[in-house]
């Protein structure tokens, strides 16, 4: 029983934690752009992240070591350098844009503008990134990111011609008034904040932070492979919603205001009000994530003692990065810089850092050292290579796409 | 001395040279300028559209005041955003007429957001009630012109 309640709590958990500020607003505009004919990119990106937080999973069960540690032992160090700075930059933009939607998210609930916030959910973060303990954070933020699930009801209540939907689910078109280039470069943009880097990371070191073992691969597994793909659904039920109460108006989403419109629209006051609650929680969980993303990389890479499972005085340098890190972050903000573009920075970022994240952990998860009898088997090698061309592919075509469309513009 | 006040000079004229240089750009192409006109219409329609949805279900009573408040804000401040960077825009003198015309209801557009922004605001239903009005108007004016102008490119 205690069991099965651990694997529901896991699930929830990770639906609630799968979306954050990437997917909101991307999905969004997407959604009230092109409705949801990009929603195959959503499932394709959805398996592509469930496919390596699988493989990043074992290895974590496996070895007992994370990602970053391993790659640098088994690829040397300028390759886990070339891993590392990529994954951090995105990483500390994803922090940045999570805090960002943390404070816009507290400005649409007491109207104070978000620069007089963004000091406030610096300190709260880094708070929780000191004290709180990794499982108290992991479940509480997850289970309450479930309140995005009002998303799904909102679109159910909007009424939406269903038969409609499904068609442009099925099929890769485009709206008459949109290009190509525009279509592919949200379709990067949206396997982008799908397949962040963070999240694999993130999943690895929180298993050692766990420390799991063998028998957790089950539960592993299925927070994978059940909470992702439900998790996937919320994206793709933010972006319907758009499709619905904003496209007919040629609304484009500019703001995360715009984003929550829909389920006041179909829910009233009750309905944004836990539309804004899941919006907060979703940042905060993810900007916790990330926080210690950031820590985690560093840490692993340059071999020093990382983790909350041991005290904050045992891990001081790995507590120091996570001071630093939310101070920058809290700094850039400051400046004004529109939280909404640093999060289509970051997710394009994400495209682009995409092969020299995935690419390591492919080698690795298959290393008979480390892995022994839980190497990758050849549906996991197959999906991984399949993958691995279409991070490439996203990763060359990123940059050029943002330019020649002017940032999907 | 003498050398540092030359320096100095050549300092401020290479910077006021540069200065000129961004401010006095050549014209937009034609297509340029079509293409950044549809795209500052959009927005605008985007940002009257959006308000228009908040007014109406505040005023039906689906929205928190707090929320009305900051998205209007939200929508005002990239419409201006978007329209001061168009009204910088040098047009090719084909297009002034049209451009002048886009100028004109830009302002419009940005003289409703701000009524419905001071409205939401102050929770002044009938203020509220006009600032819809004058949106729903300069939403309408603001499609027409976008069609009209896309119409003339074709």
């Amino acid at each position: 029983m205690k069991r099965l309640l651990a694997l529901a709590l896991g699930i929830l958990t990770a639906i609630g934690g799968f979306v954050d500020i990437g997917d909101m607003v991307v999905n969004a505009q997407v959604g009230a752009r092109f409705d949801l004919s990009l929603g195959l990119v959503v499932a394709v990106g959805v398996l592509g992240i469930c496919v390596f937080a699988e493989m990043s999973g074992r290895v974590a069960v496996c070895s007992k070591r994370a990602t970053f540690d391993l790659v640098r032992e088994r690829l040397g160090p300028r390759v886990g350098l070339l891993n590392l700075v990529a994954s951090l930059i995105v990483t500390a933009l994803t922090f940045v844009a999570e805090i960002g939607g943390v404070a816009l998210a507290l400005a649409l609930v007491s109207s104070v503008n978000d620069l007089l916030i963004i000091p406030l959910v610096g300190l709260l973060v880094w708070l929780v990134l000191w004290r709180a303990k990794f499982s108290l954070m992991e479940n509480v933020l997850g289970l309450l990111g479930l309140a995005l699930v009002v998303f799904a009801v909102a679109l159910w209540k909007l009424g939406p011609d269903w038969s409609e939907l499904g068609h442009q689910l099925a099929t890769a078109d485009k709206p008459a008034d949109e290009t190509w280039t525009t279509y592919a470069y949200y379709s990067v943009a949206l396997f982008g904040a799908a397949m962040t880097p963070y999240e694999v990371f993130f999943f690895s070191s929180g298993g050692v932070e766990e420390g799991w073992t063998e028998k957790d691969l089950g539960t592993m597994r299925a927070n994978v492979f059940v909470g992702f793909p439900l998790g996937g659904l919320l994206s793709l039920a933010i972006a319907g919603c758009a499709s619905v109460a904003l496209g007919p108006l040629a609304i484009d989403v500019a703001s995360l205001s715009q984003v929550a419109l829909p389920v006041g629209i179909a829910l009233g006051k009750i309905g944004l009000a836990v539309a804004l609650l899941g919006f907060v929680a979703a940042t905060f969980g993810a900007a916790c994530e990330t926080g210690l993303s950031t820590g985690y990389a560093l840490a692993q890479y340059f071999g020093f003692q990382w983790g909350k499972y041991v005290r904050p005085g045992e891990a001081t340098r790995f507590h120091v990065v996570l001071v630093v890190a939310t101070f920058l972050a809290v700094g850039v903000l400051m400046t004004g810089v529109d939280p909404i573009l640093v999060t289509e920075a970051s997710v394009v970022g994400s495209a682009v850092a995409l092969p020299l994240t995935y690419f390591p952990i492919l080698v690795v998860a298959n290393d008979i050292d480390y892995m022994g009898a839980h190497r990758n088997g050849l549906l996991a090698n197959f999906l991984g290579t399949i993958y691995l061309v279409l991070v490439f592919v996203a990763a060359v075509a990123a940059i050029p796409l943002l330019v020649i469309t002017g940032m999907g513009a | 001395m003498g050398g540092r006040v030359r320096l100095i000079a050549a300092v401020v004229a290479v910077l006021l040279l540069g200065g000129c240089g961004v401010r006095s750009g050549a014209a937009e192409s034609e297509s340029g300028w079509r293409t950044e006109v549809d795209q500052t219409l959009g927005t605008a329609v985007s940002s009257l559209g959006t308000t228009m949805l908040l007014l109406e279900n505040q005023a039906d009573g689906h929205l928190t005041g707090n929320y009305v408040v900051v998205a209007v804000r939200d929508t005002l401040r990239t419409l201006n955003t978007e329209a001061q960077a168009f009204e910088s825009l040098q047009p090719p003198a084909s297009e002034a007429a049209a451009n002048r015309r886009a100028v004109e209801a830009l302002g419009r557009a940005v003289t409703a957001l701000n009524a419905a922004s001071t409205a939401a605001s102050a929770g002044d239903r009938r203020a509220g009630r006009d600032a819809l009005r004058d949106v729903r108007r300069a939403y309408a004016a603001l499609q027409d012109l976008r069609d009209r102008l896309t119409e003339a490119a074709r």
